[in-house]
């Protein structure tokens, strides 16, 4: 299930194929933290041991999922009808019959807001929580001038003697066709804060995106370690320097999280149930919200399952985001709205079924929402003024919906939640309190959503 | 096409169902399922001698693609090895004469590839106008292959529209309020069956091909969508969540006799009539993968 570049040692079957690490039971790993980094404890008590989020890059159309408008004109409400979840009062879209039925597991907020309506610059203030104080990436911004992502906090405030404190699901650095989300990791704490990063296939093979470089390097070989050290020298002379440092600085925390000793159990999704694969489904998406249960399980603080890498969906780069800015209403029928209805919902019951509803915290959400008012292409465009998220496990009373956007979906009209909000409650939850905050100088002025609580 | 062309097509399909032998599974009204990778497929459509299936599938995280399979030894290959980009909807005229499909493009999100099989695969193409991310999707090929009818999110919403098969002479066929999507071409060539949203969520409406006489066939308080006319023109199969999840249903031309045709807890979608009309080829969810599978008629 591990695939070390391009290696994979073992199938979804269960047969072993260059299977170059011979991986025990648990281990410890010495990768947890940056070098430097100060183990900071968790002598706080926290609802929730792990932070789930579930990443919909691109912008999830609110009317089509969590906030149907059906009264809205024409030009707004779009084509779905609504179901009537178990929550009184309370319709989601017809997109969403499972979640519907799961509708007591979770709480929906339907009044956040971002403060930017570009991708990147959005992802990372709902990554952070803040605005680059030199504009981000879409105002002539700098990368590294975010403040940590939620994850980076976490990971800082409560590392992981066994696998990393953050690691983010997907088969590269999220972002757009343009780059990459700057918000995505460590920010002004530097790339040693960064999430460890790993790709999981539709068949549940595991790979780490940082290692594709080391292209040609069989299982024996990796002991050796003159091979190693030069396919290292063939990487360093394809890369520049600063793209070494960085890259070198990845490859020796993956080195070290493999060849610990069995760490890859967590990564190991030959190991579930086919009924749990099954139940997932057999996509991407699927099978890495399955392995995020798995980390989460496995102890790591903070793991972000992505929808994908990239936001768009129809440039030929492009791997299925949510940015519809056409075909918003063929997508969400053909693809969009139904995988992630069975993904979520699966995962929900997963983590019931194990228990670990009660110390996970489970969000699921995106950068912004889509336009009400239907564009004159027949879809939606960016629309930051008024969105959904969803909440789940540690510390959430379920079954809430929280906030009230107008009849049209534009604005909120009661209170707007905003990211720094996100935030604080996730950190809160996760046994970050005001003072530990204040400490880290982390996401200071803003307050809890004790709506949700 | 001619009788004799119907003829041999049917006695080509019955002899390949045998061969597969599936004889037994389709006596008992089993599912025959057609391919066994799991990928997230959408959109089949027959090719036009009946002998293999095109569809569009997820093959790789940044690539959907349209693969055929070969219905006499279920051999797949890649029908469009030379594009990179997106595809998905594969349409054949019933001559075989072009193919066509919408391709991924950039700006223009998805445009309609016209490909004319006996003028050495000369490639023609359509760029919708309706401004940046405008797309074409859900083609369908008049019975005279003179046309091919499709969906144009461009100037006014999602809408029916139709070109000739050298992508000129854009015709628009609907303008109405909600959105106009999936038509299929009926055989006789007079008619078209679409969704539309125009009265609330998706249902199934009639209408003339000039985009007269609109009738609607189902009241569904959840969607009903993907139409298609059975080769004898009597029957339309959809796809409809009117069951709590998609199912394929089946109704006369005329929105009577509605009768349901799979009962999964799964998905059953992108209905298409077998050519001699005695199955219907789907895409059906089974314990998480996505496989094409031919049911029967109910």
């Amino acid at each position: 299930m591990i695939d070390i570049g391009s290696f994979p040692t073992r199938d979804c079957g269960g047969l072993t194929r260059r299977s170059f690490l011979k991986i025990g039971a648990a281990l410890p790993l010495a990768c947890g933290l940056p070098a430097g980094a100060k183990s900071l404890g968790a002598a706080e008590q926290s609802a929730a041991k792990s932070v789930l989020l579930v990443w919909l890059g691109g912008g999830p159309s609110h009317l089509d999922l969590f906030d149907p408008k059906p009264k809205a004109p024409s030009q707004f409400r779009g084509p779905f009808a609504t179901l009537q979840s178990h929550v009184p009062g309370a319709h989601f879209s017809e997109l969403l019959p499972r979640l519907a039925q799961r509708s007591k597991q979770f709480s929906v907020i339907r009044t956040n807001i971002n403060h930017e309506g570009g991708h990147r610059p959005a992802s990372s203030i709902a990554l952070t929580g803040r605005q680059a104080p030199d504009g981000g990436e879409d105002r002539g911004g700098k990368p590294g001038q975010y403040p940590p992502n939620f994850g980076s906090i976490l990971a800082r405030h409560r590392p992981s003697s066994d696998l990393p404190g953050f690691i983010s699901l997907a088969r590269g650095p999220i972002g757009d066709g343009v780059g990459p989300v700057w918000g995505h990791g460590g920010g002004t704490w530097g790339k040693g804060y960064d999430p460890f990063m790993l790709d999981c296939s539709r068949s549940g093979q595991v790979s780490i995106p940082a290692l594709k470089l080391l292209e040609g390097l069989s299982p024996l070989r990796l002991s050796d370690r003159r091979a190693v050290l030069r396919q290292l020298d063939r990487a360093r002379r394809s890369l520049d320097s600063s793209q070494f440092q960085d890259w070198d600085e990845v490859y020796r925390r993956a080195y070290s999280l493999l060849t610990a000793s069995g760490a890859s159990q967590a990564f190991d999704l030959s190991r579930e149930s086919e009924q749990t694969r099954n139940a997932y489904g057999h996509t991407s998406f699927g099978q890495s919200a399955l392995l995020g249960r798995r980390l989460v399980e496995a102890g790591v603080p903070y793991v972000q399952v992505n929808w994908s890498q990239y936001v768009e969906v129809f440039f030929p780069f492009s791997d299925y985001g949510w940015d519809t800015h056409s075909d918003n209403f063929g997508l969400m029928a053909d693809w969009h709205g139904p995988l992630l209805d069975r993904v979520f919902a699966a995962l929900l019951d997963d983590l019931g079924d194990r228990g670990l509803l009660e110390t996970t915290l489970v969000l699921l959400m995106g950068e912004f929402g889509r336009t009400p008012r239907i564009n004159n292409i027949g879809s939606r465009d960016h629309w930051p003024h008024c969105f959904f998220t969803v909440w789940a496990g540690a510390g959430i009373q379920p079954g809430r919906i929280i906030g009230e956007s107008d009849p049209r979906g534009e604005h909120p009209l009661t209170d707007p939640v905003t990211p720094d909000m996100v935030g604080t409650t996730i950190l809160e939850l996760a046994g970050m309190h005001t003072a530990r905050r204040a400490e880290m100088d982390v996401l200071q002025g803003s307050r809890v959503i004790h709506e949700l609580l | 096409m001619s009788s004799c062309n119907s003829r041999y097509r049917l006695l080509l399909i019955s002899g390949l169902l045998t061969w597969f032998g599936a004889a037994d599974d389709l006596v008992a009204g089993k599912p025959l399922r057609l391919t066994s990778d799991g990928k997230r497929k959408l959109s089949p459509a027959y090719m036009p001698e009946g002998d293999a299936i095109a569809y569009s599938v997820h093959e790789v995280p940044n690539q959907v693609i349209i693969k055929r399979l070969k219905l006499a030894d279920r051999s797949q290959d890649v029908l469009f090895p030379n594009d990179t980009a997106h595809q998905f909807d594969a349409a054949f005229s019933s001559d075989g004469r072009y193919w066509s499909y919408c391709r991924s493009a950039g700006v223009r999100q998805l445009i309609l590839v016209v490909i004319d099989k006996r003028d050495n695969n000369r490639e023609t193409t359509f760029l919708p106008s309706g401004g940046q991310r405008s797309t074409v999707r859900s083609l369908a090929f008049t019975p005279d292959n003179q046309r091919i009818v499709f969906t144009l999110s461009g100037e006014r919403g999602l809408q029916i529209a139709s070109l000739n098969v050298g992508c000129q002479d854009l015709k628009h066929i609907t303008s109405s309020e909600g959105t106009n999507y999936w038509p299929s071409v009926s055989p006789d060539g007079k008619r078209i069956v679409f969704s539309s949203s125009r009265n609330g969520a998706y249902d199934i409406y009639v209408m003339t091909v000039n985009g007269d006489s609109v009738r609607r066939l189902t009241k569904s308080p959840t969607r009903d969508m993907r139409p298609v006319w059975s080769p004898d023109g009597t029957q339309i199969a959809f796809t409809s969540a009117r069951d709590g999840n998609y199912e394929i249903y089946v109704m006369a031309a005329d929105g009577t006799n509605l009768r349901r045709a799979t009962h999964h807890s799964e998905s059953d979608d992108f209905p298409t009539w077998q050519p001699d009309g005695r199955k219907i080829l789907t895409v059906a969810q089974r314990n998480g993968r996505y496989d094409l599978y031919l049911i029967d008629v109910p």
